[in-house]
């Protein structure tokens, strides 16, 4: 009955669970809670866990007979239950603490359910009367866990789409929840319900009318119903609404900030208000004949604003009925949105060439919209974070040319990054280079006396090539020595570089140029001086969270766009040759080391350019930021992300990056997560989350390779 | 090319003096190289003139060559690890310095109660025994669940994967044994081990200002000022046992893979691994026990670089250097070849050692000297010293 898959999976999961409890992870979350008085984090955590191993073990054998399953998963849990019941005990007699120093109480805990667990009854003092045995929250982690294994067991049974639906709507819930406090001031319910409502009707409309017709419905007419729905509910806002969702902080904040650089005053206000709408309109009429990708993003933004505004409703803690009300838009969404999604594309690809350009170009303009009123909308830590994220994704993207194109392990990435922000900081900052040959301290001078003795400093924009062309030809120096080598030699050597890099910003030989341990600081704000708008002319500053922004946005747009499009050139089918066959490569006529070395190159640049952006917006170079583990956490995006897939490694950049930033409070947890994850991907699914797609064939090729005629299957 | 070409090069082969070709060799052919060779030459100059020059003494130099000698043993026992492994799987085993650190953990859990308790002062040896076995035990079942959880499910993956893998272990380890462990580093107790008591020596030390003389010669707490050769020289008998005990471990590892059955299987899967199997040897058993070698000489390593009071430190990173460093060694040496790995960790140990001083920087770039023995290995002899010795050429 208990199959031998059951003992070689239960015996992993018992020994991960083991020695996370042993990590006293129970206690590190013991104060996190998701749902006030209704569920901790550490239950949470418990939930998982068991629900896991159940899962694991009883997953093999949902194909055989109906109650195999889980009497499998039953075994499995149970003897979970049995473990933690011996840990709590071994724990209530011997001190494990000197060797175990993270782990203070396994009693009462989660674990317990909160209860106190005697296991000998300790006898009366003066004070406190006879504490007698008590087992019961034992009892209770029994039941609990056997009651999981059945869960999970029944589980396995579902159809994989839904247990895929409810289980990412769940895990989302519990994020959002957690995060809650740090997003809950973007967007209040009823701005997003005015949104949500413009999209929807038009929708509505837009599919109600298609689907009557035989004749399919001229795209302009579909527009301007859109924009009339739009423009309707824009004029219902105007009768519902306020005199305070006019004020900052009402209905369109981002307009609202707008006055601050052209002043637009109240008619202007109200039409951006219809204008938005009317444009929110159009792509919801859109929507219904969009690419799939085009309809799945915007429906799914909508989504996002619905569970925003909702999120919004809670305060500072977020109820129970709100986080059901969540979890069930969530399912919504996930289950409904990619169905719908299939059905737009078939009736987008019955459009004519001008048709799909015309829709393409719209759902562009809206994202390009929504994108450069986010910052608005985002709060400073919030603006941090994102930034983050999209400073990974673009190293990511970058590191990306050297491991997913070309093949090429590239451990040291840290250097490029490091080279790029240190130019940034040696040509722009205070130290011996700029300030016409004297030491500085930065400790004993004030920011006039650096101004007035430092004048050999450079603004930002002109250091930014400067920093990205060296870091490409350091790249490509570095390139040389190692290219004839073995693929795994590379890695050791080019983590070597890093180390060597980090040492020298670090010692104190180099004190004078780079600042030694202290590093440089302060690096001056970047500025763009635009000579439009009256006498003074614009000056945009990119000095906050929220204004550098929109220059890691055009970062990454850039690197996006180079690595795209060598990807696809005979540069990028290069590199893939050598990936799978240096030797078969070179006898096929490619150049390998000049091949390589543009891998180098491209990818030190883009790591040049991101270190840049980031020495300017932190405003300062320390080699603290430049370490071994900036490259390792590039690299575990890139691997878990999919190896040569751009989308691949944004996803990865959002849930290794944004994740853990968000969730502060599992930083100590944060690598050991990184490296169990990519153990994990890499035993698992090797290619990664979202793995590049298969190379697009011409029809010759593709006979060639697959002599059977096109559409068999 | 055509047969007048091919003539031409003869004729001009045979007119070229050697000198010639070892030029043309290096720059035009090699452009890198002769880099390197100006860049050799200049740190020779500023070698040589620092020690003429009397700013680097013969004195400082001996002592600077035992200490690498030991530090280099340790490397040496790391390095084994890695080059034994390499041999086999043609995989870096990033995890390899995590092993080690497990096994300094080992350690530490066994020497800590017995110092505690006064066992290890009275039974010196004995104790030291126990910390060893304990430390060489840890790092082995680490090493083989490694092995088993993480790289056998890979084993015809491709290469890209396994080496990843092994550094997500890598973290792993590091993290975990940060969390299960605490993240505040820990000192090994100091040991003291005295001999010949009535031989007129003295070991003295500073204990809140005074001075405490011990009669008898302290072998692995002590430090003694020696005049040897007309050298003032301060040395550590430790670092003598280090060398001592490293050897002596080395030379019975190659004893076991030269002599033993199961050393000779485990040059065969090195050699070839399908005509191993099909030769009835059991791959999987090898490729275990190879792991679990390696691994009880870095939990070894790990003790013996823990014995030296004033770097008694273990911490979850401590592992990170020494292993790159080892690994560094056995590529000098030629990976997957033993008595390479051997000669390598102590040559980088010496170089690391004595390096600094000669070239006039500062300690803080001992690393990047490394590093840079490692970058010209790769760039003159890319096989190591001694030439490597490694399955399938091509996987």
């Amino acid at each position: 009955m208990i199959k031998k898959s059951t003992f070689q999976r239960g015996i992993l999961a018992n020994g991960i669970v083991l020695l996370l409890t042993l990590t006293g992870i129970f206690n590190t979350f013991a104060k996190q809670e998701v749902i006030p008085e209704k569920l901790s984090l550490n239950t949470v955590i418990i939930i998982a866990m068991v629900g896991i191993t159940g899962y694991a073990c009883a997953y093999p054998l949902r194909k055989g007979k109906p109650l195999e399953p889980m009497v499998n998963a039953i075994f499995a849990t149970l003897w979970l239950a049995v473990m933690w019941v011996a840990l709590v005990w071994l724990y209530s007699t011997i001190d494990m603490r000197f060797i175990f120093q993270n782990l203070t109480g396994l009693n009462p805990s989660p674990l317990t359910f909160g209860e106190t667990v005697r296991f000998v009854a300790v006898e009366a003092t003066e004070i406190d009367p006879l504490l007698p045995i008590e087992f019961g929250g034992l009892v209770k982690l029994i039941i609990f866990c056997a009651m999981m294994g059945a869960i999970s067991g029944f589980a396995v049974l579902l159809s994989l789409r839904l247990q895929l639906i409810v289980g990412v709507s769940a895990v989302l819930t519990v994020v959002l929840s957690l995060i809650s406090t740090k997003i809950n001031g973007i967007i209040t319910l009823p701005d997003a319900l005015a949104f949500v409502t413009a999209f929807g009707l038009a929708y509505l409309v837009s599919w109600f009318l298609n689907n009557r017709r035989t004749t399919p419905l001229p795209q302009w007419l579909l527009m301007a119903v859109g924009a009339l729905v739009g423009a309707f509910v824009a004029v219902g806002l105007l009768f519902v609404g306020t005199e305070e969702a006019f004020a900052r902080g009402g209905i369109l904040r981002g307009i609202g900030t707008a006055p601050q650089i052209i002043d637009m005053g109240l008619r202007g206000l109200i039409g951006g208000l219809f204008g938005v709408f009317a444009l929110t309109g159009v792509a919801g009429a859109l929507a219904p004949k969009a690419e799939r990708l085009s309809h799945n993003t915007s429906l799914y933004f909508v989504m996002m604003l619905i569970v925003l505004g909702l999120l919004n409703t809670g305060g500072r803690k977020l109820p129970l009925e709100t986080a059901l009300l969540i979890f069930g838009v969530l399912t919504l969404g996930i289950a409904l949105i990619p169905s719908l999604g299939k059905k737009a594309e078939s009736q987008f690809v019955q459009l004519a060439r001008g048709g799909k350009l015309q829709s393409r170009g719209i759902f562009l303009f809206v994202l390009a919209g929504v994108v450069l009123v986010a910052p608005q909308f985002m709060g400073v830590s919030l603006a941090n974070n994102i930034n983050l994220i999209i400073l990974y994704a673009m190293l990511g993207i970058g590191l990306n040319v050297m491991i997913g194109y070309a093949g090429l392990l590239d451990l040291g990435f840290v250097a490029s990054i490091a080279i790029g922000a240190y130019t940034v900081g040696i040509l722009t900052g205070p130290n011996i280079l700029t300030c016409n040959g004297v030491a500085i301290n930065p400790n004993l001078i004030t920011l006039d006396e650096i101004n007035q003795l430092c004048t050999g400093r450079i603004d930002f924009w002109g250091a930014l090539p400067i920093a990205v062309i060296l870091s490409a030809v350091t790249g490509m120096l570095l390139g040389v020595p190692v290219l004839g080598l073995r693929g795994d030699y590379l890695a050791i050597v080019t983590l070597g570089f890093g180390e060597i890099i980090n040492r020298i910003i670090y010692s104190d030989k180099f004190k004078p140029l780079m600042g030694g341990a202290q590093g440089l600081s302060p690096i001056p704000v970047p500025e763009i001086f635009l000579p439009i708008g009256g006498e003074e002319g614009i000056n945009l500053v990119f000095g906050n969270a929220t204004s550098v922004f929109y220059l890691y946005i055009f970062a990454i747009l850039i690197a996006i766009f180079v690595t795209y499009r060598l990807s696809i050139s005979r540069q990028g089918r290069s590199w893939r040759a050598i990936r799978a066959d240096e030797d078969v490569a070179e006898a096929m006529g490619i150049h390998t080391v000049r091949t390589k070395l543009m891998a180098f190159m491209v990818s030190s640049a883009i790591g040049g350019l991101g270190g840049a952006i980031l020495a300017a917006q932190l405003q300062s170079v320390t080699p603290e930021n430049y370490k071994l583990a900036f490259s390792i956490n590039v690299l575990a995006l890139v691997i878990i992300g999919g190896m040569g897939s751009i989308p691949g490694v944004i996803l990865g950049a959002v849930v290794l990056a944004g994740l853990p930033e968000l969730l502060r409070e599992l930083e100590s947890y944060r690598l050991l997560a990184f490296g169990g994850l990519l153990v994990l991907v890499m035993l698992v699914k090797s290619e990664g989350l979202l793995p590049p797609a298969p190379p697009r064939l011409s029809e010759q090729a593709r006979l060639l390779t697959h002599p059977e005629p096109a559409g068999t299957d | 090319m055509s047969g007048e070409d091919i003539q031409a090069g003869r004729i001009s082969d045979a007119t070229e003096s050697k000198l010639m070709k070892f030029i043309t060799e290096n720059t035009v052919k090699n452009p890198l190289r002769g880099i390197f060779i100006v860049l050799f030459v200049f740190l020779l100059y500023i070698t040589l003139s620092r020690v003429l020059g009397g700013e680097y003494t013969i004195q400082q130099i001996v002592q600077q060559f035992i200490f690498g000698l030991s530090q280099g043993s340790i490397y040496a026992l790391i390095a084994l690890g890695y080059t034994l492994v390499y041999g086999i799987l043609l995989m870096i085993n990033f995890a390899h310095s995590e092993v080690f650190m497990m096994g300094a953990y080992g350690g530490f859990f066994a020497i800590y109660p017995m110092a505690e308790s006064g066992f290890l002062q009275e039974h010196t040896l004995l104790a030291l025994g126990l910390v060893f076995l304990s430390a060489m035990l840890t790092s082995l079942v680490t090493a083989v669940l490694l092995e088993r959880i993480a790289y056998r499910p890979l084993r015809n993956a491709p290469r890209l994967v396994p080496l990843i893998t092994a550094i997500g272990a890598s973290i792993t380890l590091q993290e975990l044994a940060k969390q299960l462990f605490g993240a505040s580093p820990r000192r090994f107790p100091d040991v003291n081990y005295f001999i010949l008591p009535d031989s007129g020596i003295e070991t003295c030390k500073t204990v809140a200002r005074e001075r405490i003389c011990t009669p008898g010669l302290d072998l692995i707490g002590g430090i003694y000022d020696v005049n040897f050769l007309g050298l003032d020289l301060r040395i550590r008998p430790l670092s003598f046992i280090t060398l001592f005990t490293a050897v002596i471990l080395m030379f019975s590892l190659w004893r076991f893979i030269q002599n033993t059955k199961t050393g000779k299987s485990m040059r065969a899967v090195a050699e070839d691994k399908n005509t191993a199997l099909l030769m009835g040897i059991d791959v999987n058993r090898v490729i275990v026990v190879t792991f679990a070698l390696g691994a009880a000489l870095a939990g070894a390593g790990a003790v013996l670089a823990r014995l030296v009071p004033g770097d008694n430190i273990i911490s979850p990173y401590m592992g990170f250097l020494p292993g790159i460093k080892a690994f560094t060694a056995a590529v000098v040496g030629g990976i997957g070849n033993v008595p390479g790995a051997m000669f390598g960790g102590l040559f980088l140990g010496v170089v690391e050692a004595v390096g600094p001083g000669l070239l006039g920087l500062d300690n803080q770039l001992q690393d990047v000297i490394a590093f840079g023995l490692l970058v010209s290995i790769l760039i003159f002899r890319p096989t190591g010293i001694f030439g490597e010795v490694v399955a399938d050429k091509k996987v």
